[in-house]
């Protein structure tokens, strides 16, 4: 009998050991497949349902949606996490394989958002169609996959500016540059004076695009426009652009003739902000989540921006709909996420909560900070590009991201930045 | 001939009889052990040698293509050479200064009692926390080191921001936080020292130095084994200071190989060529251990 027990006992834990390593198999391609009817009625109905969602820090006000959606429907309780682009790319990846990916995520429009719903990861959102409509014209553009599914949602226009401190400039004669010449004559001025004039906080690795893809909208890709159809394949090779080159070289000048700060790669993005809030340097380059930033630390002078100008004057704008959210195929409450997805998109939550933000929404008007629309002023007219790593392959990014710091602390030249992303495009291609 | 094999049966019969519910409760630990353990592992093998993303339905197997690139890629001999830094400095260091506050704090020091519990703090405070001190203290802006620098008319230094020396600034910090571990078990190893040894020395008039090199470090050879051996493998499987600190950066001046896993896997989506690295560090790990211990058998005095 005890024999017995034991064994019966025994039995029972290797099951309930094998129950906790069973797989779940996977939807098919292209996330289509079709919603249970349980889903449907779960949406509207009293069960309780949890859903989770991770929010881009600079991004923190859609929570006053969720709470408004938490309080009209009290059986859905929201788990909201917060993190940076940076952390939450590097996590996704683990976060989707092991089928722990929230119900709402944040996509990009890069390379490897396009393979996540190509393997089945991300809900095709084609059937949102109330809220695809509201959205400014092309603004979807960016999300399209190759099957014409849809693989997230915009909701902000992004574009990179410099910053800077009108007081400084106006004590110096200086009025916001419209060329790369007068930018570096007000770095000269600057510098003359004993200020700092650009603060960059390198350590932070997203830093290192700021000024390289402003610069890159005009030297590359309004300059030659086919360049990035054949990027990615590796067809067309970065170390052939001249453009390329040209904004690299640029970047080098500026940390040798002291235009940036010293020490800028042990500096973190929001110790960066700090330094320019306390005026230890006069502009920092960045983009437009810097206002949240910025303004959170309430600067006691004038805060200006402009466009990071190109050599002779801008012909393109550093403008990106780079951000939007989709919705987890493996979700099991996918009716239920796109309701709270659709509510945080309404026009309603998004002129509570967003008045402040540059939206995609043609019906949202709105009011930003007269930094950005110095900045928006100054661009007027310029066609906008998107940001350059939209046409990397998988990984280059990340290997661009080392060899600018590379190349900022004196160990590469630009020439070798160039080539190491050429290898990284290879290696992606392999 | 049937006499034998039937007495075999029995014996095996008894075996199962006797043994059976003994072997039943290690199931569930092997069971553990098997799919936390075993089987990842041969999957990592398996991974290492595919062109797999992470994520994606299709794998591709291209044999040993990764471990070749890996002896073209300059970040990988670059991570090596940063990952043997680290157990050379962590090594020697930690094992000076632990044995050196270890001899210290043994001797009839006022307050050692309360020294040895503030000595042990870095190790109980996690890594993500050193790393934010440590961070601050290293600071360009403003940082603690670099305001008494200036006090001393010095120009700031950028310890883990300048490519050439921040690697140094990481392990040290590695040794500040592990150093007084070792500590620990130097002292557990000095208390297991019979004091007739000593006494016996004494009559025979040992001076101090000959009592160290003749019966305080031959004793202390089974602490030094493991304080080597866990120096070692920590040092290899160096990740979260490092990635705390500076992410391998600036650049890839402070890339070990754990860091050098994770980007290629995570940041780079080539999660085959992560894992072929894995393999080649947990060889290396396990050659290591083996090399050490029987370095230290050989070496080691029984009473």
């Amino acid at each position: 009998m005890k024999k017995a027990v034991a064994w019966l006992l025994g039995f029972m834990m290797v099951l309930s050991l094998t129950a906790c390593g069973a797989k779940e198999t996977k939807g098919e391609a292209g996330g289509q497949s079709a919603p249970d009817v349980t889903d449907g009625k779960e949406a509207s109905g009293n069960e309780e349902i949890s859903l989770s969602i991770i929010l881009i820090t600079g991004n923190e006000f859609f929570q006053g949606a969720i709470d408004d959606y938490c309080d009209q429907h009290p059986n859905v309780k929201v788990d909201v996490q917060i993190m940076d682009t940076e952390s939450y790319k590097t996590i996704i990846k683990t976060k989707l394989a092991s089928n722990d990916a929230p119900d709402i995520l944040p996509v990009f429009s890069a390379a490897d958002y396009f393979s996540y719903y190509e393997n089945g990861y991300l809900e095709d959102l084609r059937d949102m169609t109330e809220i695809l409509d509201r959205l400014n014209e092309g603004a979807i553009s960016s999300f399209v996959a190759d099957d014409g599914g849809i693989i997230g949602i915009p909701y902000l226009q992004q574009f990179l500016l410099a910053y800077y401190n009108k007081d400084m400039f106006a004590q110096y004669n200086l009025t916001a540059p419209a060329t790369w010449e007068e930018l570096i004559n007000c770095c000269e001025v600057l510098k003359a004076a004993g200020i700092t004039p650009v603060v960059q906080g390198h350590k932070d690795t997203w830093v290192t695009q700021m000024l390289t893809y402003s610069l890159n909208a005009s030297a590359v890709q309004a300059a030659d426009p086919s360049f990035y159809e054949g990027t990615a394949d590796g067809i067309n090779k970065f170390s052939d652009n001249a453009g390329w080159l040209d904004t690299l070289t640029k970047y080098d000048d500026m940390i040798k003739k002291g235009y940036m700060n010293e020490g800028s790669l042990g500096m973190t993005s929001e110790q960066m902000y700090e330094a320019f809030i306390n005026k230890e340097a006069a502009m920092t380059f960045t983009g437009t989540w810097g206002d949240a930033s910025i303004f959170a630390l309430n600067p006691d002078f004038e805060v200006g921006g402009f466009p990071i100008p190109a050599e002779g004057g801008s012909t393109g704008f550093a403008v990106s709909i780079t951000g939007g959210w989709g919705v987890s195929a493996d979700s099991e409450n996918v009716e239920a996420a796109k309701d709270l997805l659709a509510y945080i998109l309404s026009k309603e939550a998004l002129e509570t909560y967003a008045s402040s933000q540059i939206t995609c929404f043609s019906d949202i008007e709105s009011g930003v900070s007269d930094a950005l629309a110095e900045t928006m002023d100054a661009a007027a007219g310029l066609p906008g590009y998107p940001f350059d790593d939209a046409n990397f392959a998988s990984g280059v990014q990340a290997v661009m991201f080392s060899s600018i710091q590379e190349m900022i602390g004196g160990d590469k030249t630009p020439v070798e930045v160039l080539n190491d992303m050429d290898m990284a495009t290879e290696k992606a291609n392999k | 001939m049937i006499w034998i094999w039937q007495r075999k049966r029995q014996i095996n019969k008894s075996f199962w009889r006797r043994e059976s519910s003994y072997l039943l409760f290690l199931l569930p630990a092997l069971l553990v052990y098997v799919v936390f353990s075993i089987y990842p592992m041969f999957s990592s093998f398996y991974y290492s040698l595919t062109n797999w993303d992470g994520f994606s339905a299709n794998v591709r197997v291209i044999g040993f293509g990764n471990y070749i690139y890996m002896f073209k890629d300059p970040g990988f001999r670059k991570a090596l050479s940063n990952t043997f830094l680290f157990v050379l400095m962590d090594v020697v260091l930690q094992n000076v200064l632990g044995l050196g506050t270890a001899l210290l704090l043994e001797t009839k020091l006022r307050g050692r009692n309360i020294m040895r519990g503030l000595f042990f703090v870095p190790v109980v405070l996690p890594s993500i926390v050193v790393s934010y001190i440590w961070t601050y203290i290293y600071g360009y802006n403003k940082g603690v080191l670099n305001l008494f620098l200036e006090k001393l008319h010095m120009g700031p230094v950028d310890f883990i921001g300048d490519s050439g020396i921040a690697i140094y600034f990481v392990i040290l910090t590695g040794i500040w936080q592990w150093m007084s571990y070792r500590m620990v078990i130097y002292v557990s190893g000095l208390q297991s020292i019979p004091s007739d040894i000593y006494e016996a020395a004494e009559i025979d008039g040992a001076r101090p130095f000959q009592k160290l090199k003749n019966i305080t470090l031959p004793m202390l050879a089974p602490a030094f084994k493991i304080n080597m051996i866990l120096c070692m493998i920590g040092a290899l499987k160096q990740f979260d200071l490092v990635y705390t600190m500076t992410q391998g950066g600036p650049g890839y001046a402070t890339e070990v190989i754990a860091t050098k896993i994770f980007r290629e896997a995570f940041d780079y989506s080539d999660y085959g060529y992560g894992c072929a690295i894995g393999v080649v560090l947990f060889l290396m790990i396990m050659l290591i251990t083996v090399v050490t211990n029987w370095f230290f058998d050989k070496r080691e005095v029984e009473i």
